[in-house]
């Protein structure tokens, strides 16, 4: 069985938001639910200011927080390391949102993160908050897995593309677009990554591009400190991912 | 009026009438409250929340719902001092006690089943799911424990079968502090969230739990009128104490503290709660029942109200206070989010108090909640 994980390379990444866009179309997300963000930050003062960027799918935890606390067990690991949410068995109470350091989950019975409310224009029903005349094909959701649009009151996040991810041939150590037999299998923010900042494949596999670029260039990941053991690695040119400072600027 | 082995009796219920028509209003608002909520949320959903993804995910609901929890496992206790540990001077109140506490219980689960996704899939699902790693898990498993032993207790006493240090009351010790604990540690296991982390949050917990029992053991036996109120209201003043304690022990080390997270404390000290919460809800309580102007039964009842007042406003800062710190959720916030509540979220509150003076006095004016006298047996 693979351990999926994921290298995004900081000094690759343009911060044009190529990944987001991509996983918005793949899984039907509604404005500002970005399953895979790009956030965007400034340092500095003016004159001197710079403006930075990190891009955040969900980190797929080797010990997840989310997991740990949620009442029902409805966030899950799967056996291949990813962490899936049944929104059979989700009851909404949002503590896997309290409890994630990474803040990758959102709620979907809430006011529009960002306007329009898509929701009003193409309105859901009983098993989807929102029809998009764009959806995924009927036999790829799964509300088990929680990949696809998902009902009213529960919590979803990134899959990974669990959908993609999980037909890809037993045995490979990457998943790649430019590896023909392997391309429909990859992740859609690795896919159309323009600058090829991202790299996914299997961690337990000595042979994958993601381990050798975690031990070539010091892969980091992020809030080491909470315990979760992110399966999602930055390489930050030897240094820590950009973190603002300026986030706990006293205010 | 009976009376119990030479303790004046409670006078917390208002005898029939007036209890019933206090209670009839409170019912009354209760349903208006409801209505205005419900209504919103068949037809918004809970977009009516002021909570969002990329902000304060839990707020007034989850506030309010801790709170009467709180007030439900903390007044239990004290009915438990009789039942669990036979000390008699509490006999007095146990009746109003443990109406009191459904009530409260009541109360909070309403407010949750209005802010959860799937109440009824709450309810069936989280104890089969067997998730022991969840505080949430273990909650709900005291609370289905907590809802009956109240609910036989209560029924026991009705029957006039009161029975002192036997198991069904020590369950309900037990699970009152469990209870509160497991509260406590919903917050307090965050690591994630420093402004809440930390194993005293558990303890901090409790102790609130005890200075809502003892305010309210004191209201519903009377105040000075009552030999048990009199008592009750000195280890009321003996809990407040320990709350200030905590109180300050905790925004002290906050304002010292340059984690990431602990900022919160700045913002709370320029914000005039925290000053209301501990001038005017702990200190001033504290004062009345220091000196002799805890003789006069309205300031009293007074310092009791506001140390209820004071646990809402202290739940509402530590709940919210805890997730301002931005975590990695859309653009990155350079300070604290904002966030203030909607005036569906409000609502919650009037809603929930409504509901606790509808059922304790409709229930008082019903029930008999006072004990009978083993001498007039």
């Amino acid at each position: 069985m693979p351990k999926w994980g994921m290298v995004i390379d900081l000094e690759k990444c343009t911060g044009c938001q190529a990944c987001s866009t991509a996983c918005a179309m793949e899984n039907d997300r509604l404005p500002g639910e970005s399953w895979q963000d790009v956030l965007y930050h400034t340092e500095g003062a003016y004159p001197n200011v710079k403006m930075k960027w990190l891009p955040r799918p969900c980190m797929q935890c080797e010990n997840p927080s989310c997991v740990s606390v949620c009442p029902t067990k409805a966030t899950y690991k799967t056996d291949d390391g990813v962490v899936l949410v049944d929104w059979d068995k989700c009851i909404g109470c949002k503590y896997c949102m309290v409890a994630c350091p990474y803040g990758v989950r959102f709620y979907s019975d809430e006011r529009p993160l960002i306007e329009p409310d898509l929701k009003a224009i193409f309105p859901g029903d009983e098993r989807r908050t929102w029809n998009p005349p764009y959806a995924m094909p009927e036999h790829v959701q799964n509300a088990k897995l929680g990949i696809g649009i998902q009902p009213k009151g529960v919590v979803s996040k990134c899959t990974f593309c669990y959908h993609k991810i999980s037909q890809a041939p037993a045995g490979v150590a990457d998943l790649d677009e430019d590896i023909p037999e392997t391309k429909e299998y990859t992740p859609a923010c690795v896919r159309v990554c323009p600058p090829k900042a991202r790299y996914f494949g299997d961690l337990d596999n000595p042979e994958s591009n993601v381990n050798r670029l975690i031990a070539e260039k010091g892969g980091v990941r992020l809030k080491e400190e909470t315990g979760n053991k992110p399966k999602v690695y930055y390489l930050a040119g030897g240094g820590s991912p950009v973190v603002p400072g300026q986030r706990s600027a006293r205010t | 009026m009976a009376t119990y082995d030479g303790f004046d009796a409670p006078r917390g219920g208002l005898d029939g009438r007036l209890g019933l028509i206090i209670g009839g209003v409170c019912a009354l608002g209760f349903l208006i409250c409801l209505w205005i909520v419900v209504s919103a949320l068949m037809e918004r959903g809970h977009a009516i929340y002021n909570t969002t993804s990329d902000g304060v995910m839990w707020g007034v609901p989850i506030v309010t719902y801790d709170f009467f929890m709180l007030l439900s496992v903390g007044v239990a206790a004290i009915a438990s001092l009789s039942l669990a540990f036979g000390i008699g001077l509490f006999r007095n109140v146990v009746g109003h006690a443990l109406w009191m506490a459904l009530a409260c219980v009541t109360a909070g689960g309403v407010a949750l089943f209005l802010e959860l996704g799937y109440p009824l899939r709450a309810m069936l699902m989280i104890l089969p799911s067997f998730a022991i790693a969840s505080p949430l898990w273990w909650k709900v498993l005291f609370v289905f424990i907590y809802v009956p032993v109240l609910v036989a207790l209560l029924w026991r006493e009705q029957h006039g079968a009161h029975r002192e240090q036997d198991w069904l009351g020590v369950t309900l010790f037990l699970t009152a502090v469990l209870l509160a604990l497991t509260s406590g540690s919903v917050y307090g296991a965050m690591s994630m969230r420093p402004f809440w982390f930390g194993g005293h949050v558990q303890v901090a917990f409790l102790v609130e739990s005890a200075v809502a029992g003892f305010a309210l053991a004191m209201l519903l036996s009377g105040g000075n009128a009552s030999e048990t109120g009199r008592v009750a209201s000195r280890f009321f003043g003996f809990a407040l104490g320990l709350h200030l304690a905590m109180v300050a022990s905790r925004t002290l080390t906050g304002l010292y503290a340059n984690l990431e997270g602990l900022q919160v404390w700045e913002k709370t000290i320029t914000q005039p709660w925290i000053y209301i919460e501990v001038i005017l809800c702990i200190a001033l309580p504290l004062a009345i029942l220091a000196s002799k102007l805890r003789e006069n039964n309205a300031l009293l009842a007074a310092a009791g109200v506001l140390a209820l007042i004071g646990l809402y406003i202290g739940h509402y800062e530590f709940i919210v206070g805890g997730q301002l710190a931005p975590l990695f959720k859309g653009a990155w916030v350079p300070g604290l989010i904002p966030y203030t509540p909607s005036f569906h979220e409000w609502m919650l509150a009037p809603l929930s108090a409504f509901l606790v003076g509808a059922v304790y006095f409709i229930g008082s004016g019903l029930m008999r909640l006072d004990p009978v006298s083993t001498r007039e047996g």
